[in-house]
């Protein structure tokens, strides 16, 4: 009875609840030497993992970003601290392989820079004037600084809070704050505003 | 009207992702089964220090034994560039330090390593000095023989040392390693392809500012972190 009369009061919290449960689980088990545990882990989060590759500019090479990201994981599971959620920890090593990845395509980079975030799919259901806005909003977060891109695709475009955010780009929470600011108010100023009409 | 904050969300979500590659997780498995090869994650590493003293406090503990992952997870150690294994007998004699071959000034040097090469005051001008992109060696002549400072950005792909190493202290003042016994240092390149450089003597490693430092040549902890500070 209690567990029903939980889930229709605090659905999603009910369910995290659940979900944290289980992960913490699956992580005792893993260092508990059952490496076939880990498994779960992979697939639970394999496709948050890939989006931020993806959207981090990984592009073609999103999947094997990913695979060399739940090695790397695995491997420094020794220096996970217990309690802490691994989602963004995991996403800080995707990141950083991310990084790596762009760093060693070299001068190409420059040029894949630009092409870094997935184009949108544009609904079919959208109106003609959202898919072309879109397309702007999407020109202007690819034109802007690294920093500012950066904060602003993982905290609105990858949705992570500003902890999350925090934890994958390895700054700072003050730092994710006033970039995102700076970031924002840049975005306002190349786009033709629609908050206000004009 | 929206925000400028939701229109973001909005277009984030309708950005197309292809799902995952098929089979992700059994390769991964079939990955982490085998020892590991190729660098770990070491940025997390190196940013966290307590969790880098924890590992070390594995290490110490010869807690390596127990379960598989946990031993795999203790067996290496992430220094910068510098990956750090642990082996059971180490080499027990090793040559004094090389001298470096190239005549480039350290301005050169600079140019084309890409980065401005640190010069510890109390060893003077460099005899040698050698670069190459992210990476710069230079050699002194001492009274005791030859000191060589090697600095590299951190992560030297495709190429990263590897030690392995039978001891080893954590020197807390430079957040840096000291390899007090001779220890085989490996190159391993970008295919996982190992290649034995040669045996080390002592040997301090640290990390600053995104950049590693191997000093070698030095025998005294005490001076070789004088040197690095």
């Amino acid at each position: 009875m209690a567990p029903q009369r939980c889930s229709e009061g605090v659905g999603s919290e009910w369910e995290a609840g659940i979900g944290e449960l289980g992960e913490a689980e699956i992580l005792a088990r893993v260092r508990g030497g059952e490496t076939a545990a880990y498994g779960e882990l992979v697939l639970m989060h394999a496709s948050v993992a890939k989006r931020t590759a993806v959207f981090l500019g990984a592009g073609a090479d999103a999947d094997d970003v990913v695979q060399e990201s739940f090695v790397k994981a695995f491997r420094a599971l020794g220096s996970f601290r217990d309690g802490a959620t691994f989602r963004p920890w995991l996403l800080r090593i995707v990141a950083n392989e991310t990084r790596n990845l762009m760093r060693s395509r070299g001068r190409r980079a420059k040029r894949e820079e630009l092409a870094v975030l997935p184009e949108a799919v544009l609904d079919p259901a959208d109106e003609a004037a959202d898919a072309e806005r879109r397309a702007e909003l999407l020109a202007a977060v690819r034109g802007l600084p690294e920093q500012y891109r950066l904060v602003v695709t993982c905290r609105y475009l990858l949705e992570l809070d500003e902890q999350e955010t925090a934890t994958v780009l390895g700054w700072p929470r003050g730092t994710v704050k006033s970039r995102l600011h700076r970031a924002l108010g840049r975005l306002r100023t190349q786009l033709p505003d629609r908050e206000v009409q004009r | 009207m929206t925000s400028l904050e939701d229109e973001l969300r909005a277009l984030g979500r309708s950005a197309a992702v292809p799902p995952v590659a098929d089979g992700l997780a059994a390769r991964v498995l079939e990955r982490v089964a085998e020892p590991p090869v190729r660098r770990s994650f070491g940025a997390a590493l190196r940013s966290r220090w307590r969790s880098l003293l924890a590992l070390l406090a594995i290490l110490l503990a010869g807690a390596l034994v127990a379960e598989p992952v946990r031993a795999q997870v203790a067996e290496w150690l992430d220094i910068g560039g510098v990956e750090a294994v642990q082996v059971p007998s180490g080499p027990t004699t090793a040559p004094g330090a090389p001298e470096v071959v190239g005549d480039l000034t350290v301005a050169e040097a600079a140019k084309s390593a890409g980065f401005t090469p640190v010069v510890p005051k109390a060893l003077g001008t460099p005899k040698h000095v050698q670069a190459s992109a992210g990476f710069v060696a230079m050699s002194w002549r001492t009274a005791t023989g030859v000191v060589r400072l090697e600095q590299f950005q951190a992560e030297p792909q495709p190429y990263y040392f590897k030690k392995y190493y039978s001891e080893l202290e954590y020197v807390q003042s430079i957040d840096g390693y000291w390899f007090s016994t001779p220890h085989e240092l490996v190159l391993v390149k970008k295919t996982g392809a190992e290649q034995t450089v040669r045996v080390a003597g002592p040997t301090l490693v640290w990390v600053r500012d995104g950049v590693t430092y191997r000093l070698e040549g030095v025998p005294e902890k005490d001076r070789a972190v004088e040197l690095a500070r």
